[in-house]
């Protein structure tokens, strides 16, 4: 197992990713970023990430449909839906298509870092990822 | 005019009968989902509701309010389409309470017929047989949660609903049919007071929604009421400093014949250690309260050395002084909120939970925590010289209970010789709004023998007076002054408490 964890972040505002990505680089995990979710999901099949945190609304490829693509690619990689407009019907088709977390915005960084130690330590990482959020 | 509120759990369900309605009847549909969308986009995030539903959170302050403010929008939202279209179909998970009070409106409950959604789910979702039963099962214990914890209801309780339809036993066009003829009923028929009573509760929502989406007010535990097109707008005495900005928010509310703004008349402090939602003390402040039309302050009392960290529900002054409406700024961060550590939750001994529901019942009138003792209280009190009363619940729990007893009682001995208001004990608090058996059945005891001893009196007129005026010896008068001395405190206490009783049981201050 890798000792940093590996997150993809996709959301369509820009902003969500300059803001994510240094929160999440802040607990040692190595995070890359994207506001296209098809350019997202190009990387994924490249290339194997521990965690995916993803909107629900995007207009290319909505969240679900990343959701999809990624348990697809690898059943290990741990899905962090993240929206807006969080309902119980789209939070329990998201569960019962693997996602492993659900959040509603607005939240705190630090919310997103609780989620993503749980999804490492449901991945047996005990990184600096890991490590970091639980300090 | 009518106004069809069709309930469900299952939204494709009450989506179908919702649109096959509105088309037999000539009018707009609108559903839930449409609402929390428009919600949302006016920056009340309703997600947070849905995820606190989700994941079973601990209810906070801040999401009582956030309750609040979604209720008066899609309150207030449903009251604009119905005044703008003659027949409006509404579909939500609880619609049947959000229009109370109002006989014109027509509330069904759909029962869906299950198979046939497990299949739809199965499609729509693309799912297995065994995960559409899964999700089908989990969202309608969340669907059940989220009535509970909006509306404080049961989501299978019938009251409030004018018809129940079952799809598992009729066709969606049947069902249309039926609720189409009921909405010809004269009992559904416009009438002069359901539309005063329509008004009113669209006049109170839009209030309450100016008053949500304003700065400085947002954050203000108000009741807000409206009859006749008179508004009215009860704050919190601790709020007065900023109460003239509801009057400023309020300046652009239309269709408001009046507004007032006023204090709440009193304020009830409740000085405890801990505090829960569910105790009978809470059952009995509450009550009291609500007798009282008071707010419920609460102080939380913890020892000077303790780990606890100091925690205020209640912040005038994040508020700011009067000016123009000043609506909310839209998130310019995406939904993420700034990047600061937080620390792990202090242990708030039920404070915020408390709150919560204070805030429910329109009741809460603050909360804050007190490190110290006596002395810290009084001076506490004497700052905000608002209270009518002061309760002191349970406090210095950590001692032993006859240590406990003795210092609890000692604390409201030394706060009433200091401050000029009523001080008491959750034990007396209790005997005066506690209305059991045992209270009853001394209530008949007292009230039988009242009646029995006016029987006998009244039955043996004669020889009473015989008794109490004949000529005699000196020691008969002295007989008979004594019986008089004695009986007639023994009447009064008989009779003063039956009397009090049936007053306590009444309900009567």
């Amino acid at each position: 197992m890798s000792a940093q964890l590996k997150v993809m972040v996709i959301d369509d505002e820009p902003i969500v990713g300059k803001r994510l990505g240094p929160a999440l680089e802040k607990m040692g995990c190595q995070t890359e970023t994207f506001v296209d979710p098809a350019a997202a999901l190009g990387r994924l099949a490249e290339c194997e990430f521990d965690v995916v945190v993803t909107d629900v609304r995007m207009d290319e490829v909505d969240g679900i449909g990343v959701l999809e693509r990624v348990k697809a690619l690898s059943k290990r990689t741990k899905v962090i839906m993240i929206t807006g407009y969080a309902t119980l019907e789209v939070a329990h088709e998201a569960l019962a298509k693997g996602a492993f977390d659900f959040i509603a915005k607005p939240f705190k960084p630090e919310d997103l870092r609780q989620a993503v130690a749980r999804a490492a330590e449901a991945l047996g990482i005990q990184g600096p990822g890991a490590a970091a959020s639980q300090a | 005019m009518a106004i069809v509120i069709v309930s469900s759990a299952i939204e494709s369900a009450r989506r179908e009968l919702a649109q096959s309605l509105a088309a037999k009847l000539g009018g707009v549909c609108a559903s839930r989902e449409q609402l929390v969308e428009q919600a949302t986009l006016a920056g009340i995030p309703v997600g947070k509701l849905e995820v606190a539903v989700l994941k079973q959170s601990t209810p906070r302050e801040r999401l009582a309010r956030l309750k609040s403010r979604y209720l008066s929008f899609v309150t207030s939202a449903l009251c604009d389409l119905a005044s703008q279209h003659r027949n409006l179909v509404y579909h939500g998970r609880a619609g049947n309470l959000l229009l109370p009070g109002v006989s014109h409106v027509i509330r069904i409950r759909l029962l869906a017929d299950n198979e046939r959604q497990l299949q739809q789910t199965m499609a729509a979702l693309n799912l297995d047989l065994d995960k559409a039963k899964d999700y089908q099962r989990r969202l309608k214990e969340d669907v059940a949660r989220w009535v509970h914890f909006m509306h404080g209801t049961e989501v299978d309780s019938l009251n409030g609903y004018d018809l129940v339809l079952n799809l598992a036993h009729m066709s969606m066009e049947s069902a249309a049919a039926a609720i189409c003829s009921m909405a010809q009923l004269p009992d559904f028929n416009e009438t002069p007071a359901s539309v005063r009573a329509l008004g009113d509760l669209c006049l109170a929502a839009r209030a309450r929604d100016l008053l949500g989406r304003d700065e400085r007010t947002g954050d203000m535990d108000l009741g807000v009421s409206a009859q006749d097109g008179r508004v009215t707008v009860t704050y919190m005495p601790q709020q007065a400093d900023e109460a003239p900005a509801i009057s400023a928010v309020l300046a652009s509310l239309q269709g408001a014949r009046e507004v007032v703004c006023t204090m709440a008349l009193t304020n009830l402090l409740w000085l405890s250690e801990s505090f829960a939602p569910d105790s009978p003390d809470f059952a009995h402040v509450t009550e009291l309260a609500q007798r009282w039309g008071a707010a419920v302050e609460l102080m939380r009392l913890v020892p000077q050395d303790a780990d606890d960290q100091p925690v205020c529900l209640a912040s005038a002054d994040e508020l700011t002084a009067a000016g123009p409406c000043r609506p909310k700024e839209a998130d310019p961060t995406g939904g993420i909120e700034d990047d600061v550590e937080s620390k792990p939750s202090a242990v708030d001994g039920g404070l915020a939970a408390t709150a919560e529901r204070l805030i429910s019942l329109g009741l809460f009138g603050g909360g804050r925590t007190l490190a110290g003792g006596g002395q810290e209280v009084v001076a506490a009190i004497k700052s905000a010289p608002r209270y009518s009363l002061v309760m002191v619940g349970d406090v210095f729990m950590s001692k032993g209970p006859a240590v406990r007893t003795r210092l609890s009682r000692d604390l409201a001995a030394y706060v009433t010789e200091r401050i000029t208001l009523p001080v008491m004990s959750k034990e007396d608090l209790q005997a005066k709004v506690v209305f059991g058996a045992k209270q009853f059945s001394r209530m008949a005891l007292y009230t039988a023998l009242v009646v029995v001893i006016y029987l006998v009196v009244f039955s043996f007129q004669w020889p009473i007076q015989e008794f109490l005026g004949s000529p005699g010896s000196l020691a008969m008068k002295v007989v008979a002054t004594i019986a008089v001395v004695s009986f007639v405190p023994l009447v009064a206490y008989l009779f003063g408490n039956s009397t009090g009783l049936l007053f306590k049981w009444l309900r009567f201050e």
